[in-house]
Order: structure tokens, then sequence, then C-alpha cells
């Protein structure tokens, strides 16, 4: 998997709410984006993810640049700001519904992916009745449970409480291992640190910072 | 296969919301078939008893086809625009353009709201929005074929139950009381039942259904809806081939001689503004920005 964005600027209503973004990403690393609210972490989430379409520049995945009919990429997981599921149903029946839509993968691998998020798989209670730490570890599940290349986490830390937290971060370095290319939001530089083995700051739409994960764990910025 | 999928996961997200609508269709098909029933009684009210009048109407052979009529059959336009303010309240289809109304409504906001929650789920598993258009218009048809559905079937029941036989002759006295002037023809044959009755008010309100969620691709739901409505509204007045209602209406079919409405025209104009919807959301969603709610307020003020 990999991910390059060459000099992209999003507009909207004529206002720059991405301005001349250039990345690359690869697989097996984790990538974290940092910022203030408002400064575009989410808008270069969705821009990956093909829900967005750059007004200037391009995105290319594995070398295909997203665009028109067919602007998402291949095998991806995503989790963006508000995990949105059926009230009406279990945690369990949300994620089959959704697996069965390509049909990859089968209750094993749902049952299995809750149970790495901390949740039940035979809980009979509905999404409505989830707290929201219970509703965004469903998110993460969501994600996750078809074993994606890229894995987009806006905010995943957010609602969750001390051992939700871990067992994101848990969750972040097996995907990383197994190869996946993993993009998280964060506005707590912290949680990024302990998660992401590079860290973009974007300010007003632009990567203002890079910075790099050394050997003894600790962050260098490095050039754009 | 994936399409499949997809239509069953659409039908299976709505499907409480769905059977609640379904039941209050239900309970407006019964509301108005005890008012064709009163009304059927009342045109033929000579006795003492109501037992006696119900008899009586029972004895002129009110049909099916004048109870489909009652209900489907709206208002011969209004020529004289001078004399609006004498019409009667009664003389305006109110009961058939509150199902056209709820129907539009029950179809209005889902693919827009679905755009921003977790249809961005579902377009991430299935990598096209063509394909996600098009499930959404399916679910469309589905929702407005459910409905009408219901109605009718809820409406056949209860005229099998009050013994209104299923014949095709028309009652001119009924008639003439809904429509203030006397019938052209004295019955509809089978076929031309099904067009005028059917499957003329199920394309029709599809199409502007359809209509509707494409304009919420541009403008909010709400705005889309009452647009909806001006324009069923506006088909009331305007005798005007472009203006479905004139076709969702049965006593404006040409069978009924009074106007040139074919059914063969309705159906042409209902498949055409159909299959435009459709390409019109499909090139649309195609270079549209994919934003959840809060994002919007980047893309648009009041609309």
């Amino acid at each position: 998997m990999n991910i390059k964005i060459q000099n992209m600027t999003k507009t909207l209503n004529h206002t720059d709410i991405l301005s001349d973004i250039n990345l690359d990403m690869t697989g097996g690393q984790v990538y974290g984006l940092h910022g203030i609210n408002g400064c575009g972490k989410t808008m270069l989430m969705r821009a990956v993810a093909g829900l967005i379409h750059p007004t200037k520049g391009q995105i290319l995945v594995n070398g295909r640049i997203l665009q028109g009919q067919n602007s998402f990429p291949e095998n991806m997981g995503l989790l963006l700001e508000n995990p949105a599921f059926l009230n009406q149903y279990t945690g369990f029946v949300n994620l089959k519904l959704l697996a069965q839509i390509r049909n990859r993968i089968g209750t094993d691998e749902i049952r299995e992916s809750l149970k790495r998020v901390g949740l039940d798989p035979d809980d009979t209670r509905q999404y409505r009745k989830y707290s929201l730490g219970m509703k965004q570890r469903l998110g993460i599940a969501c994600a996750i449970m078809e074993h994606p290349d890229l894995i987009l986490l806006d905010e995943p830390f957010i609602s969750l409480d001390e051992t939700g937290v871990q067992m994101t971060r848990t969750i972040i370095k097996e995907e990383k291992d197994r190869g996946a290319l993993i993009l998280l939001s964060s506005h707590d530089y912290e949680l990024l640190t302990s998660s992401a083995d590079q860290i973009f700051h974007l300010t007003a739409g632009k990567v203002t910072k890079h910075f790099q994960k050394l050997q003894d764990g600790t962050f260098k910025e490095a050039s754009l | 296969m994936k399409s499949y999928n997809l239509i069953r996961y659409d039908l299976q997200k709505n499907i409480r919301a769905h059977a609640f609508h379904l039941l209050m269709i239900c309970f407006i098909s019964v509301f108005c078939f005890a008012f064709f029933y009163a009304d059927a009684v009342q045109t033929y009210w000579s006795a003492r008893t109501f037992h006696e009048n119900v008899q009586n109407m029972r004895n002129a052979g009110v049909s099916l086809t004048d109870s489909l009529l009652h209900l489907t059959g709206g208002m011969l336009p209004i020529h004289n625009f001078s004399n609006i303010a004498d019409q009667r309240i009664e003389d305006y289809p109110i009961k058939w353009l509150v199902i056209q109304f709820l129907i539009l409504y029950f179809t209005c906001e889902y693919a827009r709201s679905d755009l921003s929650g977790g249809g961005v789920q579902i377009l991430s598993r299935i990598h096209n929005r063509t394909l996600w258009w098009i499930a959404k218009c399916i679910w469309n048809f589905i929702t407005v074929l459910s409905c009408f559905a219901v109605l009718f079937l809820t409406w056949f029941i209860l005229a099998a139950c009050f013994h209104i036989p299923f014949t095709s002759s028309i009652d001119n006295n009924l008639f003439s009381g809904m429509f203030y002037a006397l019938p052209k023809i004295s019955q509809v044959s089978g076929k031309q039942a099904f067009l005028i009755f059917f499957l003329l008010p199920v394309l029709t309100c599809s199409s502007i259904s359809l209509i509707e969620m494409t304009l919420t691709l541009y403008v909010r739901p709400v705005i889309a809806y009452i647009l909806c409505c001006i324009y069923y509204l506006a088909g009331m007045f305007l005798v005007h081939p472009l203006f479905l209602t004139n076709y969702s209406m049965s006593i404006r079919s040409s069978i009924f001689a009074f106007y040139r409405f074919t059914p063969a025209v309705g159906l042409g104009i209902c498949l055409i503004l159909m299959l435009l919807s459709i390409i019109i959301g499909i090139i649309h969603l195609s270079k549209m920005d994919l934003l959840d709610t809060t994002q919007m307020k980047y893309t648009r003020s009041w609309l």
C-alpha cells in the first residue's frame, strides 16, 4: 500500500480548507495528523478516503489517481468522527450487515474483531443503548474487521477510557505489524506519539511540521 | 451480489420506520374508505334508517370502480379562477394529496442523511458512487410501491368486507356528486382501471419522489420536499402534461373523456423523468464532496 498526495488543495466556498498538501505514505507505518480543531485533519482524512475531490493536485493510491466514480481506495477501513450505525440492531448485527456487502469475512471474524475492541459479540443490547465509548469501540471494530490495507482513524481515542485507549494502541500496533497503512488524527500530541511513526502537524489547512520517530521512541522534526 | 446486498441493507436500515409509515397509510386508507362509504350512502339517502339507506346504495350498484374514483379521482380543474373563492374545501382532493405528500415525506431525507452518516461505510466498501445511487433509487421505488400496495390492499379488503361489488360500472349519481359533471362512459375495462387507478398513481408518485431525492443532493431535504409539494399542488390547477398531478388524478385521464391526458403519455413522461433523475443523480454524485453535517457549513448557507 502506497499513498502519494501531490500538491493537493481543497477549496470550499472560496476558502482553502486544505492548501498545497504533499505527503508520501507507505504500508506498515502509522501516520498521525495533529492540529487544533478545524485545522483540516478530518478533511484530509476524507480526501484520502475518496469522499471529497481535490480542487487542485491529486491523490494516488498504489499509483491509481482517486477521481470521479472510482474515487475510493481499495480495501479500506474507515472510522470517521461520528460512527453511524443502525440504532435498532446490536453491534454484532450492525457489523454483519456491513460485512455482507463485500462478503469477504464470516461471523467468526466479526466476533473476533468485536472481542479485540473489548465488546461482547453476544451482547443483546441495541446500538442506541451503547455508551459513547462503546460506540467508538464498535466504530474501530468496523474499521479493522475486514483486514484492510488502509485504515483511517479520525480521533480514535475520543470518548475512550484508559483501558480503551490502551486497547486501541495495541490494535494499531497489531495492524501495523500486519502491514497495513494507518492514518490517524488527534488533537492530542501525546496520544499520537504513543502510536504513530510519523506525525504531520497541520495549521489552517497546511502541513507546517513533520516529526519522525527515532529508535529510542522520541520524535525529531524532519523536513517536509 | 453487491447490489442485492446494498438494497437489502437500505431496506433493513429503514424497516422499523417503514413499518410505521405503512401502518399510517393503512389507517389513512381506512379513513378514506369511511369517507367514501358515507358519501355513497348519503347519495342514496331516502329512507329512515341507516340500514335501509345502505341497502338503497347497494341496490343502486355502487361498485369498486366508484370507490377507486372516489379515492384517486382528484378534481376537474378550475377554469375560472375568479370563482376560486366559491370552491368548497371538500371539492379539493385533500385525502389524495395527503397520501402523496406523506409518501414524499417518507422518502425525502434518507439518501441525503445517509451520505453524511452510515452511507459512508457502505461507499467505502462498494467503491462505487453510481451503484450506491442506483440502490437508493431502487429503495425509493420499493418504498413508494409498498405504500400504494398497502393503501390498495386495505381498500380491497374493506370493499370486500362492506359488500362493494368488484365490478367496473360507474354510478351516475355518485360521479356527479364528486365531480359536478355526468360521466361520459358507463364503465372502465380491467386494463384501463389498472392503468389509471394503480399504475399511473404509483409511477407519478415514484417519479416525483425520485426528483425530490435528486433535489436533496442540491438543497436541503425540507426545501426539496416543499418544492415537490408545490409542483404537485400546481398540477391541480394547471392543465398541462408536464404537471404529473394531471396523470395521478384518474378523472383527468382521457378514458373519462374530459381531458386528453392519455395514460400512455403519462407513463412515458414518468419513465423519462425517473431516468433523468437517476442520471442527474449519478452525474452530480460523482462530482460531489461527501461532507458530514458539521462540514456542510463550508458549502451552503441557507440551502
